[in-house]
């Protein structure tokens, strides 16, 4: 069952998204690929939500189910205590200025024929929060100074910006909606390193000011580390690991964790390198391994893991496993 | 940029697409050939009726099949009225062809490509199917079909050339929307709770916009001949409307010894076209998003 405390934002239960493979003439659905299948967690007031894992694990996916930007299989999410998934219509968009999204990629994230200005307007009217052109351009100038741009880059179309301007003005735009909780979509993985920390910085920053709450998902440990209250581990479309930031890299339970933590570099060329503990590739998500889905790399597998699937449960206060190892 | 932004403290919107492009299309030598032949075209096209050296309408017969001349620069026809004139006349015909025809083509195509592009499944499978019917249908005897069904004149040229034609527009918009829905704009525009008609009047639709307007040029030649062909064969305006067409059609009997008649309406078909077909291959390089910086 999913983790429960007060000053819940969001709560996620059971969640699962499954994509059909559609094949042959009549393109039947002939399998499915389980990218997200079956998570639970909640995303606290105020904090900062971590979650990690490699690519295709199903953290994106998470972020775009819970954005109502695909629907999910099946699961409950509960916003402020609304069904996230039930929202229609009126509801649906009053939900949509209380939780924005930061996209991953800032260079295909803004429409190109419109200006800042243009754009961030248009999002404004619609949503009646500024209606007069100095209205417009008065709440526009103050989101660019709140994200760190300047006054006179409101007339600009997108391709006159770098990527990390760009990633601010995408930034500019969750917060237009002024809303309690953002999801970030990788919002720092296309830039450079001097940038992303820019980036990082900055959200830090309107989190205190405005006080926000993040889902932030990354594949970057590292920035995770800097940013995160708490961390959650995907791999293969399950939350494998839940804990405080602190506990999870000082005290990591689950074997798929550790060696993520094992794989982080450390800047001593003194120090000897433990050699990856595990092997192998990512099994592929339409055709998850039965049991545990990570037995096929684990060190640590024994006879129960590739038969029983583990619950993802509570080992000590606020420290969830998915591993038969603390049952 | 670093001098622009200390010259213009205030706020300034910065050059568009637009702007940019007719900036780059400057420096497209054909284009601006093509650009000009359209230009003129359209001026004959407007004001042909004021500008021809005689009445494209008063027939001569005595005078029938003369050579090119100082008085008659093109030469008469087969009833003594003079070529160029009538030239300069029928470019209003083929102008007004032209466009409506391809106004009537986005007009269905467009939609229909754009719902299916955006919603997909049965909707898309629905439109889709319905357009590779059309499609299937040989265009020039469909339109030859309801011609001779429907009887000759405009009006019934323009609906037999557009209930053809659409289609392309239709998998040109459809497939341009297929890639536009996955950019993350798109995404963030659903993200911020537009609906679904704003996002796609206003955040696909402009950006599919570049390879319609290259498209629509490059067609209208096609039209162009099109409607010379369903006139040529009888088929298209009246006989006594002055279109390129029915003048070679009239002529083309007497090409033996006044090669005057059929070769110059032929010309102007043939600059036209060329005219359009330069600006179109232009255009394509100016609005293609991969060349911009």
């Amino acid at each position: 069952m999913a983790p429960k405390s007060n000053g819940t934002m969001m709560q996620v239960q059971n969640l699962k998204k499954h994509f059909p493979i559609k094949g042959g003439i009549l393109s039947r659905t002939v399998g499915l690929v389980r990218a997200v299948d079956d998570i639970s967690f909640e995303i606290r007031q105020g904090e900062t939500l971590g979650l990690v894992g490699e690519s295709g694990c199903g953290k994106s996916t998470t972020g775009k189910v819970l954005m109502r930007l695909l629907e999910p299989t099946s699961g409950e999410a509960q916003f402020s205590g609304d069904s996230i998934f039930q929202l229609k219509g009126k509801q649906l968009y009053d939900y949509r200025k209380k939780v924005q999204m930061i996209y991953q990629d800032p260079f295909s994230s803004l429409q190109p024929r419109a200006t800042v200005e243009d754009m961030l307007g248009e999002i404004l009217k619609y949503h009646g929060l500024a209606r007069t052109r100095q209205e417009v351009r008065e709440r526009v100038i103050e989101l660019m100074e709140m994200v760190g741009l300047s006054d006179f880059h409101i007339g600009r179309y997108p391709h006159e910006f770098s990527g990390g301007q760009r990633q601010r003005i995408g930034i500019a735009r969750a917060l237009s909606l002024d809303p309690e909780m953002i999801i970030c979509d990788e919002p720092v993985s296309a830039l450079d390193v001097s940038i992303q920390s820019q980036i990082i910085n900055l959200l830090k920053r309107l989190q205190k000011k405005l006080n926000l709450t993040y889902l932030f998902i990354a594949h970057d440990l590292s920035v995770v580390k800097h940013i995160s209250d708490r961390i959650g581990v995907m791999y293969l479309g399950k939350l494998v690991e839940l804990t405080g930031e602190e506990e999870l890299f000082y005290n990591p339970l689950h074997p798929y964790t550790r060696s993520l933590l094992e794989a982080v570099p450390i800047p001593d060329p003194e120090r000897t390198r433990v050699k990856a503990v595990i092997k192998g590739d990512v099994p592929s998500a339409s055709k998850p391994p039965p049991g545990c889905v990570f037995h096929t790399r684990c060190p640590e597998k024994f006879d129960r893991c590739p038969q029983e699937k583990p619950q993802f449960h509570q080992v000590k206060d606020d420290h969830y496993v998915y591993c038969h190892l603390y049952e | 940029m670093a001098d622009q932004q200390k010259k213009s403290p205030e706020i300034r919107k910065s050059k568009s697409f637009q702007a940019d492009a007719i900036r780059r299309l400057k420096k497209n030598p054909m284009g601006i050939i093509g650009l000009i032949i359209i230009i003129i075209f359209i001026f004959l096209a407007t004001f042909g009726r004021f500008i021809t050296p005689h009445d494209p309408f008063e027939m001569n017969v005595p005078r029938h099949h003369e050579e090119p001349s100082l008085e008659y620069p093109l030469g008469t026809d087969n009833f003594g009225r003079c070529v160029l004139s009538r030239i300069i006349f029928g470019a209003r015909i083929s102008i007004l062809v032209g466009l409506t025809v391809i106004f009537f083509r986005m007009l269905i195509g467009i939609p229909v490509g754009l719902v299916s592009g955006y919603y997909g499944g049965i909707v898309e499978s629905i439109l889709m199917r319905i357009t590779d019917a059309v499609i299937a249908f040989p265009g020039i005897i469909l339109a030859l079909a309801i011609m001779a069904v429907r009887g000759q004149g405009l009006e019934n040229v323009i609906l037999a050339l557009s209930v053809t034609g659409w289609t392309t527009y239709a998998r040109l918009v459809r497939s341009e929307v297929l890639s536009l829905r996955e950019r993350e704009y798109v995404q963030a525009a659903k993200g911020v709770g537009f609906h679904n008609l704003k996002v796609m009047l206003r955040h696909i639709l402009p950006n599919c916009l570049a390879s319609i307007i290259v498209y629509s040029t490059m067609t209208i030649a096609v039209v162009i001949i099109a409607e010379a062909s369903l006139s040529f064969l009888g088929l298209g305006a009246a006989a006594r409307d002055a279109t390129w067409g029915t003048q070679m059609s009239m002529e083309r009997d007497y090409l033996r010894y006044a090669w005057w008649g059929v070769t110059f309406p032929g010309a102007a078909i043939a600059i036209v076209v060329l005219g359009f077909n330069l600006f179109g291959d232009a255009l394509r390089d100016v609005l293609d998003p991969r060349l911009k910086d």
